[in-house]
């Protein structure tokens, strides 16, 4: 086991080297200098090469990945010229953000996704199934803009039965003490409730459209784990022995099933750190994802390249916790 | 019982909407007639027949990028120093139509109680407002308004430029005569001082804190400055600074003019998205809504319960030929490219009426504006007869670039590209990220582009040097160089004659108009779009609002 984590890590680490070099590559590469729009319209060529130095894009490209690398082993991903602040900060305040979004859907996708899916997959073929898989198709093919738009013109804007999407909380409404930075945790663990229904308000219209997204990987995955688990020889046998349905679907289908889904939801979640910026962006919901957005239309590299690097190593981390997670549930992985 | 009493609270102080405690008491599992009738008693006693001051909504477009007054930075960034910061003398206010404030051009004292300006106009003498202070309580002095000009001349920040305008190039014009006189010496009488002294780079600044918080590689403060907020302003942070997301401003405890602020604060949230700006005004969820293009503004001319606030304004949008690439180097193909533009349908189309054709390269609303001289409207057959002449009879290819973050660059872009394409000129519209687009033109890689100029400084000479003056002037992008203008600027700068300097100016104008370096397409409107129960909106030369004026029923 040490040895499989062990060569898990080293992947995971070079993984990591090779995100690290491609993302400062292709940032550098984009067209455009991000100092002339940072001097702005006045600016005579002292004052573009002051902010060219000032932002060390005057220094030679294996230089700047010199300090770069060296920023990083810091924890220092420069300062993000559109925030003023820097950037490691600028994440930090804005990741809860995304992480509540991204754990709420999830959430709402995993309750929803794999009892459908199963129930499903337990009468392959018959009208639920037809119905369970027809919701999964469709869930796969909507676009997430166009989603996340009539999800808000629909409660926002004719049911009027959500705030308006400008951000985490009502206007005026105080955030509750800093506990995990998830405002809807953290609002109940201090007992403010106002606050809480109000964050949970807020985040009902965009955990509703990433929810819808995420639900249906989860629930093919569920419906076609459970058709191949029930096929195979343990369960015909658990029938055999006259078990009853419930006991076969506890003990050996969910089993089986969940090793298959831990993967799926990983991934999922993974994505939607990374994959919420169409969201984030609909919602004005002040996370990480409307951060890389505003970043990338400014070519903000520091800042841009930032939060790549958090996506590449939150979904490292996740992919690595899976493999340990599998090998755990299931031993012959790790001696493959 | 207590959820439901700090609800009611909320509203009564006006720290929620209606909307969120209609969705709140639900929640809490109030029936809708019990919810009604607490909107109602809640909303009764907010109005403003009990003189309470109320919280405003404001939906910024842009970011807050830096908070240093003397930095470039972001529209909503000026927006907060504005409010926050002071110079010695602002402009004077009247009222306007629909309960508007109007900027005139007539000076008053801000933080400077009294201000005089010698015989020869060369030396302005300004007298510290007692009892102001800085956010901090420590009180403003000679000494801080010298600190802050000798920052704007030598320090950071592009305030130098501003100062060298002034005729101030050296820190010894600069003098606090004693705690309460400050002196500044310019180098030669001004007409353009009393429209540089009151810009927001001239703001005073705590020399104390200042110095506290500069290190050796950075003497004026500027890391400090460029996150903090010090001034004597009606406003200070407050407690909600979320980056990215919202920013409380809170009246000052300390201003030393209170009754001047009319709302208990005013939160800024950052809307990037103008349909979302658009859409959240038009719910009622926003107080003022700024920067929505000219087609969200036309979907708001009939929305219930909104008020479109417009004023004309002196911003300038044209095209830039540049004259370093060929045909444009040729004055018979800029005139040709003048000719065949749609210049009526832009105002329909794009500005959807929200401004008028700019037919002066001092725009309208400028002192010594003249738009008799300029001869072009849309005339296809003289635009190709020039081409024939020369010797382009088929017409020719290029670009016209914009920049993604100004749609409507980019559906003006279109109209052009189809009036052109009726003489012959085939163009390919360059969408470019701004990154890229200033990259391009530093570069002088762009044949055309659009552009705007927008002079805080209503001066004709202010405009045109930095429009067309051709030597050490880096926003004369077309790279036109004409002598004969560039003499009638420097005559026309410093010049104390009023008549002089209209003579000059119109020369000036004259011969841009046979010259067209730019094509003149139009003056977008300054458009507020708010809620019908807000008053105070103001404009000023810089166009940005004062915040302390509004006030909501």
């Amino acid at each position: 086991m040490e040895r499989f984590i062990a060569r898990r890590v080293g992947l995971g680490v070079v993984t990591l080297l090779g995100v690290l070099v491609l993302v400062f590559l292709l940032t550098h590469y984009l067209p455009g200098n991000p100092a002339l729009v940072k001097a702005g319209s006045y600016a005579d060529p002292r004052a573009i090469a002051a902010m060219e130095h000032q932002m060390g894009l005057d220094r030679p490209l294996p230089v700047q990945f010199q300090d770069y690398l060296a920023g990083i082993m810091r924890l220092n991903l420069g300062t993000s010229f559109n925030t003023g602040q820097p950037v490691v900060s600028d994440l930090r305040v804005r990741l809860p953000a995304t992480m509540e979004l991204a754990l709420w859907s999830t959430i709402v996708a995993v309750l929803i996704g794999i009892p459908f899916g199963v129930w499903s997959g337990l009468r392959p073929g018959s009208a639920r199934d037809v119905v369970v898989s027809g919701v999964a198709i469709f869930g796969t093919s909507l676009p997430l803009f166009w989603l996340g738009l009539i999800v808000l013109f629909i409660f926002y804007a004719v049911l009027k039965v959500v705030p308006a999407p400008d951000g985490r909380l009502s206007p005026f409404v105080t955030p509750p003490t800093t506990l995990t930075g998830l405002y809807s945790i953290d609002s109940i663990v201090t007992g403010n409730w106002s606050t809480f229904f109000d964050a949970v308000a807020h985040l009902f219209m965009p955990v509703l459209t990433l929810a819808v997204v995420e639900i249906a990987p989860i629930l093919k995955i569920a419906r076609s784990a459970t058709i191949d688990v029930m096929q195979t020889d343990y369960i015909r046998t658990a029938r055999a022995l006259g078990l009853s349905e419930w006991q076969i679907i506890r003990q050996d289908l969910l089993r089986n099933v969940g090793v298959r889904l831990l993967t799926v939801v990983g991934i999922v979640l993974g994505y939607l750190l990374g994959g919420s910026v169409l969201v984030e962006r609909i919602f004005n919901w002040p996370g990480i994802g409307l951060y890389a957005w505003n970043a990338m239309l400014s070519n903000d590299l520091a800042a841009v390249q930032g939060f790549i690097l958090l996506v590449a190593f939150t979904y490292t981390v996740l992919n690595f916790v899976i493999d340990v997670l599998y090998a755990f549930v299931d031993p012959r992985i790790r001696y493959a | 019982m207590s959820e439901i009493s700090s609800l009611t609270r909320a509203l009564t102080e006006g720290r929620i909407t209606r909307r969120t405690f209609i969705g709140q008491a639900a929640l809490l599992g109030l029936s809708m007639s019990a919810i009604m009738a607490l909107v109602e008693a809640c909303t009764s006693s907010t109005s403003s027949g009990t003189g309470q001051k109320a919280k405003m909504l404001i939906g910024l477009d842009t970011d807050i990028d830096d908070l240093d007054p003397m930095d470039f930075k972001s529209d909503a960034a000026y927006e907060v120093v504005i409010q926050t910061y002071e110079m010695p003398v602002d402009n004077v206010t009247k009222p306007g139509p629909n309960g508007t404030l109007e900027a005139t051009t007539d000076l008053q004292g801000i933080l400077a109680s009294s201000f005089t300006v010698s015989a020869d106009g060369i030396t302005y003498t300004f007298k510290v407002r007692p009892g102001a202070t800085f956010s901090n309580g420590t009180p403003v002095t000679a000494k801080s308004f010298e600190y802050s000009y000798r920052r704007a001349l030598l320090g950071p920040g592009y305030a130098a430029l501003v100062m060298g305008m002034l005729t101030i190039k050296d820190p010894s014009q600069l003098k606090a005569v004693d705690d309460s006189t400050f002196q500044i010496t310019l180098g030669s009488a001004n007409p353009m001082a009393a429209k540089l002294l009151p810009l927001t780079v001239l703001d005073v600044m705590d020399p104390t804190v200042s110095n506290q918080q500069a290190t050796g590689d950075d003497k004026w403060a500027n890391a400090y400055y460029k996150t903090n907020i010090l001034g004597t302003g009606p406003y200070v942070k407050g407690s909600t600074w979320q980056a990215g997301s919202q920013y409380l401003l809170e009246p000052n405890p300390k201003y030393w003019n209170p009754s001047k602020v009319k709302n208990a604060g005013v939160l800024l949230k950052y809307i990037p998205s103008s349909d979302d700006r658009l859409l959240l005004l038009q719910q009622g969820d926003l107080d003022l809504a700024f920067g929505l293009p000219a087609k969200n503004l036309d979907q708001l001319k009939s929305a219930k319960g909104v008020t479109l606030w417009t004023f004309p304004s002196r911003n300038t949008n044209y095209v830039v030929l540049n004259s370093h690439i060929k045909p444009f180097n040729d004055v018979r193909v800029r005139q040709a490219i003048a000719y065949a533009l749609p210049y009526d349908t832009l105002i329909k189309n794009v500005l959807y009426g929200f401004g008028k054709p700019l037919k002066s390269v001092v725009a309208a609303g400028m002192p010594t504006s003249d738009e008799t001289g300029w001869p072009y409207t849309t005339d296809l057959q003289k635009s190709k007869s020039l081409l024939s002449d020369a010797g382009f009879p088929n017409g020719f290819r290029s670009s016209l670039a914009v920049s993604v973050s100004r749609a409507e660059d980019a559906d003006t872009a279109v109209w052009i590209q189809s009036g052109l394409a009726s003489v012959g000129i085939q163009i390919e519209i360059q969408k470019l990220s701004d990154a890229d687009y200033r990259a391009k033109q530093g570069a002088d890689q762009l044949p055309m582009f659009i552009e705007y100029w927008y002079s805080w400084a209503n001066d004709p000479f202010y405009q045109m040097f930095w429009l067309l003056q051709s030597k050490n002037v880096f926003t004369n992008l077309a790279h036109y160089a004409n002598p004969q203008i560039d003499s009638l600027i420097q005559q026309g700068m410093y010049n104390t004659n009023d008549s002089q300097r209209t003579d000059l100016s119109k020369q000036a104008q004259t011969i841009f108009d046979r010259d067209v370096p730019l094509i003149l397409l139009y003056q977008r409107d300054f458009v507020i779009a708010g809620r019908n129960n807000v008053t105070g909106v103001s404009v000023y030369p810089d166009q940005y609002l004062r915040f302390w004026g509004l006030s909501k029923s």
